[in-house]
Parts: C-alpha cells; structure tokens; sequence
C-alpha cells in the first residue's frame, strides 16, 4: 500500500505529464473469468451427488444390513461409499484413467486433512463435555481437596492445589533447563570441535529417553543416595531431564540456520566470538528459542510418571517446593482418573480441560515473547503518538509544523 | 529495541506473575490450617486400604492435619519405609524378610512396629453379562476359585461352575482372571489363602509353597496395579467374562457385583463387614509383646489366619485378613525430626483407630475389635513416650483407651473387650445361600450388605452394550430362578441391573440354539450390502466401460 501511495506524491506536486487512460469498448461482452480454483459444474454435481449416496448408504447398511452400529461405524462406511461412488462417477464422466486417480488422490489428501481435525477437535470437545458438570463451579479453580473425601459432590473441592503445583514444578524446571540447553546449542554450534559431535550424539538418544527413568534417575541420586524428601523440587529436576534434551536439540536446529554472513559482519566489525553470540546469533534466533521452549514445556506438563515417582500426591495447596509432596496436574488427573469413582473421574476430566487451556496460555506467553518487535505500532503507543501530536500541533500552531510526526503533515 | 521490546514485555508479565502467586499464597495461608502444632506427614503402600485411608486423611484435615499417601502397593509401601522416603507405611502382610520369588531382600533396617488399623474381606468381582445383563449371583468353592486363577478352569460353562450355581450353565464363554501387576498384599493374602487350603492346585502353578506378593500371570490373565486397576479392568466395557479380586469396597464403589465365596460349613457368603468380623475372632494374633531374652518382639500383633480360613461357622467368610500400619520406633529416626511430625502421626492414627473405626463398615471393611484398638494404640505410644532408646519429649498421645467405649466402635461389648459385638450380631445366611439349595434369586439382598458409600448416581453401563442381545444366539431360556431366593451383589447392583434389562432373572440358562447361529446375519448382511452397492455403481460402472469401448474405437 505504501509504495503505491509514494511515487504519486512527486506526481501531485510537480505534475509532469499526465497517464491515459485506456478506454473501454462498451459493445463487448466481457467473457466469463475461468474460474482455476473451482471445479465445473458437473464435477460439483458429482462431489455433492456422491456424499449423498454415500450417506445414504451408510444409514442403509449400518444397523440395518450388517450387525455393527454406532456412529464410528457409520462413518467409516460413509466415507468408503463416498470414495468409490465417487470413482465410478468420475469414470462415467470423464473416461480417463487420470481424472479417476485424480479425484481418488484429492479425496484422500482432503479426507486425511478432515481426520486429523477431527481427531484434534473431538479430544478437545471430549474432555471439555465430560469435565463441564466439575468445570462449572467456582470452587473447583479456587479451592483445593483438602477435607473432601472422593465422593464429595462437586461442589465442594478444586484443584487450585495441583495448577499452583504445576505452576511451580514447571517454572524450576525451565529456570535450569532453559540456560542449559541453549548453552549445549551454542556449544555445538558456535564452539564446535570433536566433543560437540558427542554432545550432539548424546542429546539426540536422551530425546529419547522413557519419560520413567527420569524420575527413576532422580529418585535413586536425589532421594535414595542424597537423602532428599519427595518434593516439588525433585519433581522440577525430573522434569528438567526430559525438557533438557529437547531445548538443546531445538535451539541446536535454530542456531544453525542463522545466517553466518551476520557471524562474519559481526567478526569483520571486531566483536568477539562471545559478543557474536550474545547480541548477533542469539537475537536472531530468538522466536526460534522461544518455540524450542514450548515444545519442552509442553512435553513437560503432561509428565506423570516422573512427577509421580518423585513427588507425591497431596491433597492441600503446598507452596514450598524443597520439602513436602507436591501435586501437580497430571498426576491429580492420573489419581482421580484411576480411582474408578464416578465423581472423581469427572473431576479428572474437568482438570484435563484446564491443563489443555493452561498449556494454550503458556503458548500464548512464549509466542508473545518471541514475536519479533511489529514495524506497527500497538493501538496503545499509536493512541499515545497521536496525543503527542495533537499536543505538539496545538503548542506549534501558526508556525511550522513537526515534519517528524507524518499524522500531523497530513492534517495540514 | 529489540531488547528493550523484550525485557519490557517480559518484566510486566513478571510482575502480573509475582502477583498472582503473592496473593495465591497469601490466600492460601488465610485459608490453609491455622494450627501449629501439625506438620505435613507422607506414607503409602496398600491400594487394599486406601478406600477407608482416604477417608480418614479427609476428615482429619479438618483439624489442621496435612497427611498425604501414594496408593502404590502394600510391597512398595514396606520398600519405600524401609529406605525412609515415608513417615509411615501401610502393609497387608509384615515384612517378608527375602521374597520367596524374586529374592529380593523385603525387610527394614529403620526400627518400626505394626498396629492393625482395619479388617476386611479380599471379595472376588467378576464381569459376566447374559443377554445384556449383569450376572450378580455368582457362586464359586474355594476350590474353583484356585482353580480359574491357576488356569484349571477356563471356561465360564465348566461343569463345575454349573454344579455350584444350581445346574444353571452360563454361556460359553473364556475367563480372564485380572490378578495385579504390582508386589500387592491383597495378591499375598489371596495366595496365602491358595497356599494354606489348597497346595495341590497352587503349589504346581507357583513352582514354589508359600505366597507371593507377585502373582506369577500366566496365560489368558490379565495384570492390573492397584486394586483400583484390577477394579476398572473388570467393570471396563470390553472386561465381559473377567474376574478379579480386590478389596470389598472397590466393587461396592463401583456397584459391581462380588463372588459368594463357599466357607467350610457349606454357606457361600459375600465379605460383609459381619462375615469378616465373624471370620476374624478365629484369627490367631501375635499378643507376646516382649521375647523371652527380653528384647522387643517385632512381630508383635501380627495375624495367623490359619483357622479363619477353616472356621465352620455358616457366617464366615473365609479370605479375611487385617492391614497393618508401619510406624517409626526411632527417638532417633532421620524422618521423625521434629514433635510436630510425630504428633501429627500420633493424632492421625489416634483418630483412625477411635472415630474412624465407625466409618470401616458401610465403606466396605471390617472394624477392629477393642482389644486390638487397645493394643495398637499400645504402638502409637511408640512415637512418642515409649520410642527407644529414649523417649520423645512433647509428643502427648491422648490414649483414649481407659474409655474405649466413647470412640463409637460398633464391635463394642460391655465387659469384655476382645469379644467383637457385629461378629454376635451378624446374621445368619439365608437359606438359599447354602450350598444344597438353589442359589439366591435378584429380589432379594443377603443380610448385612452395605448399601455403598459411593456416588448415589451410577454412570456406570452395566456391561448391557457390549453384547448386543439378539446375534449372540445365546438366549436366557432355561429354568426360571430357584426358589425364593434372595440375592447378592450390593443392593445398587440389582437396581441398576434391572433398570438396564427389565425383569429377566440373571440366573439365566444359557443354552448354543443351533437354528440361528451367529455367522448367519454376517453372511447375509454382507451380501445384502454387496447386492446394494452393485445395484448404485454397475450403472455408473457400465456407462465408463461403454465410453471408454467408444472412445478407444474412435
């Protein structure tokens, strides 16, 4: 918008010569545009046609022909239907073999798109629907089990105790996970040499360490052989191991696609390997550090055996984390879920909803972080700059006005 | 600016989060306990307690005690003792010193002592659906119970499950026996049991006498941790034809349906807390609290169950035991390090052997007798004045046992406190308990079954969904159910069943119907359905060949 609008202000000043127009014959019929993104009509008709039938089929033989049923299996026959209707419909429209295997492949890439929606929204939706009859009381973000026994109704108790948990256990374990894996990054990255090939070697196998040996490495060091009490600390440090590795393989993958151009600009004007990293690589990878610290913390809150093994399960809101057993979100959902009692499953229910949403904010903060500094001002500092210029123009008034405000040069 | 962007943004999301926090904290102390006196305590160990555990850890909260415990199994319970990563532990059986199987060393170097805290019956829970409907009067001998968990029996319609149900076959059907996964005292008194009564079906089957914590799965059975696993891998919608066992209060929890175990004087009887009280006046407590050379007897109050098992009274029943608490005897104890703690423990077990004991029957236990009430608090006196070598100054155990009578204990008897009152009061089976008769119908309820302290709403599915009624070809003709007979299950359990079926008996008489055998409406229905999509697409299908023909002449 803005380099259309610039070069015809020199125009409207000087006024040069002046552009023709072309004009229009008004005999002529414009032709119809050729719509490239939709399909002609005819192939409409098939589309539409054959999820009829395939509907139609699917209510005909589910239930009533075969002996299966429910809505899973409605589906699946629906959609079978649906593809070969479509594949002999296409046949008897169009005789060649590649505008079958055409629409056979837009089918199953479009229906593979559909499923993988699906599948997202139908978790979200499901746990939200069963956890609702917990998830609307109040008292279920602002109380803690304390006193409530597991056939309580739901009324009474929440799970206050278990998000500040959470809340905790989370922030130990990025506090030390963080600094440490963007180090081993830049080690690899920026130092290099024959020990960052083991570094590397090391962090890519424990990505794939069994989420149960953290916590069993922790309990044996910290718990057993230190004598540390269960605690919220323990469980951070656990956690800290299986959030480790996947920072400094993240972080590792966004270091490397810095540009070395800026590394060798940053060299050619004097700066130490040290200043490169801390005001030239760093920065520029920033949103990428940032998305390396999601994908860490959302393999971190939904830890259960490692937090299980090393913290414990409490029933009151516990803020100290060095001693004490600490309950964290998906360990309260783990106990409650296992319990078989029907109240207690609902309140399990009603708190994987909030982990889904506390993880959804946690996103929000990092991406927030992350975003790179918008060359739009926020409507708060544009608000701000227009009060500074109807300001300044009141002040200035009768004589010249700022040029360095173009609100103002407008307003004249 | 990119930095200052930055540390802008994240020092303002700081401080709302320092905020948040301060007044979540401050909150939290205003609500919190005010008392001082309480310091946080942490046990674990027996899923088999943990119903009535619970509890009790929720009403004592109420007087400022924080008490946390891990349901992970009586074995690690007695393991996470020993090592001192709990103040107390909860253990169906004592310490083993090495495990027959895995030999393992099972034994505690940190000084500790039992006290009994609840008694109860290890209930087997099965998932049998006929017709669409929840069998709920099974009965089953000890013998054939041993035999479908050692695999002699694998079929629901063995002549001898048939013989004990009144001649009425179940369908054909395999049994999944759901035995736990984890080192589990419910498992150690099961196989006791197994061991003691029946050694010529255990014995082969284990490779070894004596019980185990682990149960060697073999087969066709399922593993599951914790009572609470076993529980939902039988009440789970594909658990049709499992049985498992675990505590009486997690089926009467769940509203499922538990074995009528046969006792040896010829009753098969659920594990009501009058049954298991009737039971355990049979069962042999270690009272010898000193050794003849003077040394402690660490063994003191632990149960020889030998003549439960054998007790020929028509109310007992047979697979009862009590759990144990495992404290810290240590004045010295590196967990134990401050009076708050102690005390915290002192007052906890105070209550649950006092007040707590009323609450073990409609929650599917058993209470204690007074004279082991008396002796546990006996131990409790451990922590505190009598902890060795020194006693513990400020730890004030309020021993209510010169006035035992004021804690509400139903086993209660004026003048005589090792007689339990609910063992005198239990009712007598019904007749169509006993083995001669036909077994009990489902209008009726055995005497004494709780009526459950669970949600008063089930959303449970009674299993009706997943056998669909009609295509099985099993049809629930036969003979109607015997006799008036009475039924089992806890009362939820029939309700609930009706409601989902109608009037039926579930004593039903499964009978193979050759006429209509299943495979039939597959076959047709699949024809049917290839006769419909032939019908829609040979049309299209015969226009491509037709123009394709044309097009390849042209």
């Amino acid at each position: 918008m803005t380099t259309v609008a610039e070069p015809a202000q020199p125009t409207a000043r000087s006024q040069p010569v002046r552009t023709t127009l072309p004009t229009r014959d008004a005999d002529r019929v414009p032709a119809p545009r050729l719509g490239l993104g939709s399909l002609p009509l005819e192939q409409r008709f098939l589309t539409w046609g054959a999820r009829l039938a395939a509907v139609a089929i699917a209510w005909v033989v589910v239930g009533r022909l075969l002996p299966v049923h429910g809505p899973a299996w409605f589906l699946v026959v629906a959609a079978l239907a649906n593809v070969v209707v479509l594949a002999v419909g296409t046949a008897a429209l169009d005789h060649r073999n590649v505008a079958v295997s055409d629409r056979v492949a837009q089918w199953v890439v479009s229906t593979g798109a559909v499923v993988v929606f699906a599948a997202l929204v139908s978790v979200i939706v499901f746990v939200i629907e069963r956890g609702w009859p917990a998830l609307h009381h109040l008292n279920f973000f602002t109380k803690d089990m304390t006193g409530v026994s597991a056939t309580d109704p739901l009324d009474k108790g929440g799970i206050l105790h278990a998000v500040l948990g959470s809340l905790i256990e989370l922030g130990i374990a990025s506090a030390i996970a963080l600094p440490l894996g963007v180090g081993t990054a830049v080690f690899m990255n920026e130092v290099g040499g024959r020990l960052a090939t083991v570094v590397r070697t090391v962090v890519e196998a424990m990505t794939a360490l069994p989420d149960i040996l953290a916590g069993l490495f922790i309990y044996t060091v910290w718990i057993i052989a230190l004598g540390f009490p269960r605690s919220g600390l323990a469980a951070g440090l656990a956690i800290t191991v299986m959030m480790l590795p996947i920072i400094a393989r993240a972080s590792d993958v966004v270091l490397r696609i810095v540009p070395g151009t800026l590394r060798e600009a940053s060299f050619a004007l004097g700066a130490s390997r040290w200043s490169t990293v801390w005001h030239v690589v760093l920065p520029t990878a920033r949103p990428g550090l940032a998305t390396a610290l999601i994908l860490a913390i959302a393999r971190g809150v939904g830890e259960t055996a490692p937090v299980m093994i090393t913290s414990g399960n409490a029933t009151f809101i516990h803020l100290d984390p060095t001693t004490g057993v600490m309950t964290s979100l998906p360990l309260y959902i783990f106990t409650a879920a296992r319990s078989g009692i029907p109240l207690a499953i609902q309140r399990a229910f009603g708190t994987a909803a909030v982990l889904l949403v506390l993880v959804l904010v946690l996103f929000a903060i990092a991406r927030a972080l992350a975003r790179p500094p918008s060359t739009k001002l926020s409507p708060l500092r544009r608000l701000r700059s227009a009060a500074r210029a109807a300001v300044g123009t009141a002040r200035t008034r009768g004589t010249r006005p700022t040029p360095s405000t173009p609100l103002a040069e407008e307003a004249l | 600016m990119n930095r200052r962007h930055l540390t802008r943004r994240a020092s303002a999301l700081l401080r709302v989060l320092v905020v948040v926090l301060l007044s979540l904290a401050v909150s939290s102390r205003l609500v919190g306990p005010a008392s001082a006196e309480y310091a946080e305590i942490e046990g674990s160990g027996s899923t088999w307690a943990y119903t009535i555990v619970q509890q009790w850890i929720a009403d004592v909260s109420a007087a400022g005690m924080q008490v946390t415990f891990n349901n992970n199994g009586s074995s690690q319970g007695r393991k996470d003792f020993a090592n001192s990563v709990t103040d107390f532990g909860d253990s169906d059986i004592p310490y083993q010193g090495v495990d027959p199987v895995t030999h393992q060393s099972d034994s505690s170097q940190r000084p500790y002592a039992y006290l009994p805290v609840v008694a109860g019956g290890t209930a087997f829970t099965y998932h049998l659906t006929v017709a669409g409907k929840l069998v709920n009067n099974l009965r089953l001998s000890g013998e054939t119970i041993a035999k479908i968990f050692t695999n002699q029996i694998t079929n629901w319609n063995d002549p001898q499950i048939t013989k004990e149900n009144g001649g009425h076959a179940l369908p054909s059907l395999p049994i999944t026996p759901v035995v736990r996964s984890d080192g589990s005292g419910a498992t150690a008194q099961f196989t006791l049991w197994l061991d003691h009564e029946y050694p010529s079906i255990w014995r082969p089957y284990n490779g070894a006498s004596g019980l185990t914590s682990l149960y060697p799965r073999k087969g066709r059975q399922i593993a599951a941790s914790g009572d609470d696993g076993v529980m939902n891998t039988v009440d789970s919608a594909a658990g049709n034809g499992t049985i498992g066992y675990a505590e009486y209060s997690y089926p009467l929890n769940a509203h499922y349906p538990v074995v009528y175990v046969e006792n040896k004087a010829g009753y098969y009887v659920q594990p009501t807390q009058y049954n298991v009280a009737v039971a355990l006046t049979k069962a042999r407590i270690n009272m010898q609290k000193t050794l003849p050379n003077g040394q402690p007897n660490i063994d003191y109050l632990t149960q020889e169950l030998d003549d439960v098992y054998t007790f020929n009274d028509p109310r007992s029943y047979p697979v009862s035991s009590y759990s144990y608490m495992i404290i810290p005897t240590s004045s010295t104890d590196q967990r134990m390090n401050s009076a708050a703690k102690r005390q915290t423990l002192a007052d906890f077990l105070s209550y649950a052997l006092c007040t707590g004991q009323s609450k073990a029957g409609p929650y599917g236990y058993s209470p204690l007798p007074l004279n082991l009430v008396q002796a546990a608090f006996g131990q409790v006196e451990d922590l505190g004045p009598a902890a060795t070598p020194s006693p513990v100054p400020g730890v004030n155990i309020k021993n209510p046992s010169d006035n035992l009578a004021s804690c509400d204990n139903p086993t209660f008897v004026k003048g005589n406190l090792a007689a339990n009152h609910l063992a005198q009061i239990a009712p007598m089976p019904l007749p169509c308990q006993k083995a001669t008769a036909q077994p009990c119908g489902d209008d009726q309820t055995p005497p004494g079954t709780p009526a459950g302290n669970g949600a008063k709403v089930s959303t449970k599915s009674t299993g009706s969904t997943t056998t669909p009624a009609t295509p099985t070809g099993t049809a629930p003709t036969g003979a109607p159910p015997p006799t008036a007979a009475p039924d089992p299950a806890t009362g939820a359990v029939a309700t609930t069943a009706t409601a989902a079926a109608g009037a039926t008996p579930a004593t039903a008489n499964a009978i193979e119907v050759s006429a209509q055998r299943s495979g039939d409406n597959r076959l047709f229905g699949a024809v049917a359905v290839a006769e419909l999509v032939a019908i829609v697409l040979l049309p299209g299908g015969y226009v491509a060949w037709l123009r394709r023909r044309r097009g390849g002449a042209s």
